[in-house]
């Protein structure tokens, strides 16, 4: 269940992941640390937004391992969106 | 059929977040979360409002500050003074404000103080002219306004409409982009 309160993961992508000067700056809303990703990563990023937000990150874990496995630094990023949402819902659980 | 179709479907996701995967690179820059959080916080001005309206951003209060308050727009102070126009042959005094950015600034709009009876209005006439300060003196704030790094670019009601480069700023928001911003004759409220 995502929060009613704070932004959905798919909203904190919209919001702090601007494309500034050619490249996306994500802002770890669990960390605070600043990241610069490809259009790429940010497309797997949405892609993780969408499944926590539907309930289904634990399946899109494993479409990742079964397409390759994360690169480095990206699962991090896709975990801490699952902040985001309360705490019956916790990443890989 | 349908069952081939999902299939297909399945498989070209699969082979999308394979080449997405494959392509993804993260570097990661350090603590500047604060700052780039700030970006977007005069962008969801424009898309969240929630500043005075146009009948609300001309204020006539004195000190102490009167906008402390649960939101925290950012005002810009302006000299209510005595100016005087000839309407028919008689000269006519008024309470009027010259909103500038810049106290120094010369040669700016003159605006009439609004009352319950008059709205504010630009004061074009040519035989506008200034009779000095009030005694004594009197002050209003005006609503300010900032482009999204937080520099600003205008007061009310020299500018009304918001749009980029020209939106209402909260002193949170504020603090975090601009931290330089001069200050000196600002004050922040409802």
């Amino acid at each position: 269940m995502v929060s009613p309160t704070g932004p959905t993961p798919g909203d904190w992508l919209q919001r702090y992941c601007p494309l500034i000067d050619g490249q996306f700056v994500f802002l770890n809303p669990l960390s605070w640390e600043t990241h610069l990703l490809t259009e790429s990563a940010v497309l797997v990023l949405r892609e993780a937004a969408a499944s926590i937000e539907e309930n289904r990150f634990d399946a899109f874990l494993d479409e990742v391992a079964e397409a390759g496995g994360w690169p480095p630094g990206l699962e991090f990023l896709a975990r801490s969106l699952t902040t985001l949402v309360d705490g019956e819902q916790e990443a890989g659980q | 059929m349908r069952d081939a179709q999902q299939s297909n479907s399945v498989e070209q996701r699969r082979k999308l977040l394979k080449g997405a995967l494959a392509a993804s690179g993260v570097v990661t820059m350090g603590y500047s979360g604060s700052a780039l959080a700030s970006i977007n916080c005069v962008e969801q001005v424009r898309t969240e409002g929630g500043f005075p309206g146009t009948d609300f951003q001309f204020r006539e209060t004195d000190e102490p500050d009167p906008f402390v308050g649960e939101d925290d727009w950012a005002w810009v102070k302006v000299e209510i003074l005595k100016f005087t126009v000839t309407l028919n042959g008689t000269p006519t005094e008024f309470a009027g404000f010259q909103p500038v950015i810049d106290p120094a600034a010369v040669a700016t709009p003159v605006y009439t103080v609004p009352t319950a009876a008059s709205p504010i209005m630009l004061v074009t006439d040519a035989s506008l002219s200034l009779i000095g300060p009030y005694d004594p003196p009197r002050h209003g704030w005006v609503l300010a306004y900032f482009d999204d790094t937080g520099a600003i670019t205008g007061v009310f009601p020299t500018t009304t409409t918001f749009e980029e480069g020209f939106t209402p700023a909260t002193d949170r928001c504020l603090a975090s982009i601009n931290p330089g911003l001069d200050r000196t004759n600002m004050l922040f409220g409802g």
